[in-house]
C-alpha cells in the first residue's frame, strides 16, 4: 500500500469547513444580488415585450431580408446550444474519467447546461412564423393529416435538444440529492421545505449511497454520447441542406468542438465572478482554471484547424459556388464579422499556450468574453452570410437585424442569468459531496507515515 | 409552421414567405382593402402571416380536371390542365403538362436540343426546363 501522505491541515478544508463554506454561499442574499436579479428581470421584460410584438405583427417585424430567411435567432440558437455542452463534457466524461478536479467546478457548469439548453429551446419557438403551431413539430397520431418529415434534420433536432435537456436536467437533479440533504438539515424556514422535497429523502444510508453511485455513473455514461450527438445533429440542420458554406463534412466534429470551446469559455465567465463573490477561493483553485483553460486550447486548436480546413477544401474542391461562398465571406459585405470569428476564436487563444495567461485569472476572464463573442459570430457567419450569397446573382441579399431580434437576444442572456442567479442562490454551486471525495479522509489522530 | 427551411435550401430562390398578416382585415398589414378584394382568385386561400408560399403550378386547376376525369370516367389528356400563366400568355411560351408522358407536347418541347434546365449541376431535378434563344450568328 502506498503511504499516505500527511494532511496538510492548515490549507485543507476539512469535512464541516466544506459543509458550511458551501451553506454560506445559500440563504439571504445582499442587496446587489436584488440589484442585479432586477437589472435581469427588466432585460427580459423588454424582450418579452420584443416577442410578443412579433407574434402581433408577424416575422416582418425582425429584419429578415430574402434570401436570408435565417437571422439572428438561429444564429443564438445554435449559440446557447453549444453553451450547454461543456457542462455535460465537465460533469459526465470527467467523471467517467476520473478526473478529480472536476468535482468543484461540476456543479456550476451543469447547470449553466441547462439553463442554457432551457434558453436555446426558446429560440426555435421564437424564430417560426407560427409559434402557436409549434406543436406541429411533434410527431403524435393527430387529425390534421399531418405528420412530420422524418427526412428533416430540424425533426431530429426536436428530439436531440429535448433528449439533451431531458439527460442534462435529469444528471444535475440526482447529482444534487446529498447536497441538497446536507443543506436540509441546516436551513429553516421556506427553504427547509425546499429543501426536504428536493433531497427526496435522502438520508445517507448505505444503500442509498449504492444506489446513488450507481444511478449517477449510469447518468454519466448515458449524458456522454449525448454530447457528441447533440450538436452534430444541430450542425446537420445546415450540413446536410445544400447552401454553399453549410453542405459540409466537417460540420459535425467543427460543431461539436465548438460546442465545448464556447461551453468552457462560458464556465469560465461564470466561475471567476462566482468565486470571487462565494468567496471560494479555497476550493476554485488557478489549477482548476488552468485545466479549463488547456480544455480551451484544445478545443480552440480544432475550431481554427476547422477554420482553415472551410477555406482550404473551397480552393481545393474547385466547385466555384463554394469557392465564391467563402470569398464572399473573407472580402465581402459582411468581412467584418468573419475577421471578429477568425480574431476571437482562432488568434486569442493561442495565447493560452503560455502558462503564464493559463494561470492569470483576469487574462482568463477576458479571453473567455471574447470567446463567448466570436462563437456567437462564427455562426452569424455560417448562417447569415452563407444564406446572403448562394447560387443566383439575382437572389443574394443584405441581411440587418431589427431592435425586435436585438431585444429578444439581450432578453435571452437575461433569462439565463435570471436561472443562473436564482440556482446560485438557493442550491449549491460547488458539490458538497464530491469535494469531500477528494479529501484526505477526517481523523482524530496525527497519521503516522 | 414556418421555420422557412425549405426556402433556404431553394437554390432558386423562388419561395415567398408571408412576413405580416397581409389577409386579415383588422391587420395594419391588410393587402386587400375594396376594390382589391377582386384580384383574388376564389380557388385559392389566401394565407394568413407565417406561411410560406411558391407556385403550385396551379395545384387547384390540376385537383379540379383529375376530380372531372374521376368522374367522366375518361382519362385525362394532354393539354387538359392549363395553368393560369399559361392561359394568360399572349405568346404561348408557356407549355404545361406530363412530363412522364413521352407523347405529351411539354416532354417533346423538353428534350428539344434548345432545351435547359437552370442550376441542373446540383442534381435539384428542376421540373422548368427553358427553351434557349435561337440566334442567327451568320453574318450577312
Amino acid at each position: 500500500m502506498a503511504t499516505i501522505a500527511e494532511p496538510q491541515h492548515d490549507t485543507l478544508p476539512t469535512y464541516n469547513d466544506v459543509t458550511r463554506d458551501i451553506a454560506n454561499t445559500l440563504g439571504s442574499p445582499k442587496k446587489g444580488y436584488y440589484v442585479l436579479l432586477g437589472i435581469v428581470l427588466v432585460v427580459l421584460l423588454v424582450g418579452a415585450v420584443a416577442l410578443l410584438y412579433q407574434v402581433r405583427f408577424g416575422l416582418g417585424v425582425a429584419g429578415y431580408r430574402p434570401p436570408v430567411l435565417w437571422g439572428v435567432y438561429i444564429t443564438t440558437f445554435v449559440f446557447w446550444v453549444g453553451i450547454a455542452h461543456s457542462g455535460t463534457l465537465i460533469s459526465a466524461i470527467l467523471y467517467l474519467f476520473r478526473s478529480a478536479w472536476r468535482t468543484s467546478v461540476y456543479r456550476t457548469a451543469e447547470a449553466m447546461t441547462v439553463f442554457a439548453v432551457m434558453t436555446a429551446g426558446l429560440f426555435p419557438l421564437i424564430h417560426v412564423g407560427r409559434i402557436w403551431y409549434a406543436y406541429w413539430l411533434f410527431p403524435y397520431p393527430n387529425q390534421r393529416q399531418l405528420w412530420v418529415n422524418f427526412k428533416s434534420p430540424l425533426v431530429w433536432d426536436v428530439f436531440a435538444v429535448s433528449t439533451y435537456f431531458t439527460v442534462s436536467t435529469c444528471f444535475l437533479i440526482v447529482g444534487l440529492i446529498p447536497d441538497v440533504a446536507a443543506i436540509r438539515d441546516l436551513a429553516k424556514g421556506w427553504r427547509k421545505k425546499l429543501y426536504t422535497l428536493t433531497a427526496l429523502n435522502w438520508r445517507g444510508t448505505d444503500q442509498q449511497w449504492r444506489h446513488y453511485t450507481r444511478a449517477y455513473l449510469y447518468l454519466a455514461a448515458l449524458a456522454t454520447p449525448l454530447v457528441l450527438s447533440v450538436h452534430s445533429v444541430v450542425s446537420w440542420d445546415f450540413a446536410m441542406s445544400i447552401v454553399p458554406g453549410w453542405h459540409a463534412t466537417i460540420f459535425a466534429p467543427y460543431f461539436v468542438a465548438g460546442a465545448i470551446y464556447s461551453g468552457v469559455a462560458m464556465v469560465v465567465t461564470l466561475l471567476v465572478p462566482l468565486r470571487k463573490v462565494f468567496a471560494m477561493e479555497r476550493y476554485i483553485t488557478v489549477r482548476h482554471f488552468e485545466n479549463l483553460a488547456k480544455l480551451l486550447l484544445l478545443t480552440g486548436l480544432i475550431v481554427g484547424y476547422a477554420y482553415g480546413i472551410e477555406y482550404f477544401i473551397a480552393w481545393y474542391s474547385g466547385n466555384p459556388f463554394e469557392k465564391a461562398s467563402f470569398w464572399n465571406r473573407a472580402f465581402g459585405d459582411y468581412w467584418w464579422a468573419t475577421w471578429t470569428m477568425i480574431l476571437c476564436n482562432g488568434v486569442l487563444p493561442l495565447f493560452l499556450f503560455f502558462k503564464k495567461v493559463r494561470t492569470s485569472i483576469p487574462a482568463l476572464f477576458v479571453l473567455s468574453l471574447f470567446v463567448n463573442l466570436g462563437m456567437w459570430f462564427e455562426r452569424f457567419v455560417i448562417i447569415v452570410v452563407s444564406l446572403s450569397f448562394e447560387y443566383e446573382p439575382y437572389a443574394m441579399g443584405h441581411y440587418t437585424p431589427s431592435w425586435v431580434e436585438f431585444a429578444i437576444l439581450a432578453g435571452s442572456f437575461a433569462w439565463f442569468f435570471m436561472w443562473f442567479l436564482l440556482f446560485a442562490k438557493n442550491f449549491p454551486t460547488v458539490s458538497i459531496t464530491e469535494v469531500k471525495e477528494i479529501m484526505p479522509l477526517p481523523r482524530k489522530r496525527k497519521v503516522h507515515t | 409552421m414556418g421555420t422557412r427551411y425549405c426556402s433556404n435550401n431553394c437554390s432558386y430562390k423562388v419561395r415567398i414567405f408571408n412576413w405580416f398578416d397581409h389577409s386579415n382585415e383588422n391587420d395594419p398589414a391588410f393587402a386587400f382593402p375594396d376594390p382589391l378584394h377582386w384580384l383574388l382568385n376564389p380557388d385559392v386561400t389566401v394565407r394568413s402571416k407565417g406561411v410560406m408560399e411558391k407556385c403550385t403550378f396551379c395545384v387547384q386547376r390540376i385537383r379540379a380536371k383529375q376530380n372531372d376525369s374521376k368522374l367522366s370516367g375518361e382519362p385525362l389528356a394532354d393539354g387538359d390542365v392549363v395553368t393560369a400563366c399559361q392561359q394568360t400568355c399572349p405568346a404561348d411560351a408557356i407549355v404545361f403538362g406530363d412530363l412522364n408522358d413521352p407523347d405529351s407536347r411539354v416532354s417533346a418541347m423538353a428534350a428539344d436540343e434548345r432545351g435547359y434546365r437552370v442550376l441542373e449541376g446540383l442534381n435539384t431535378r428542376p421540373a422548368v426546363t427553358y427553351l434557349k434563344k435561337v440566334r442567327n450568328t451568320v453574318e450577312e
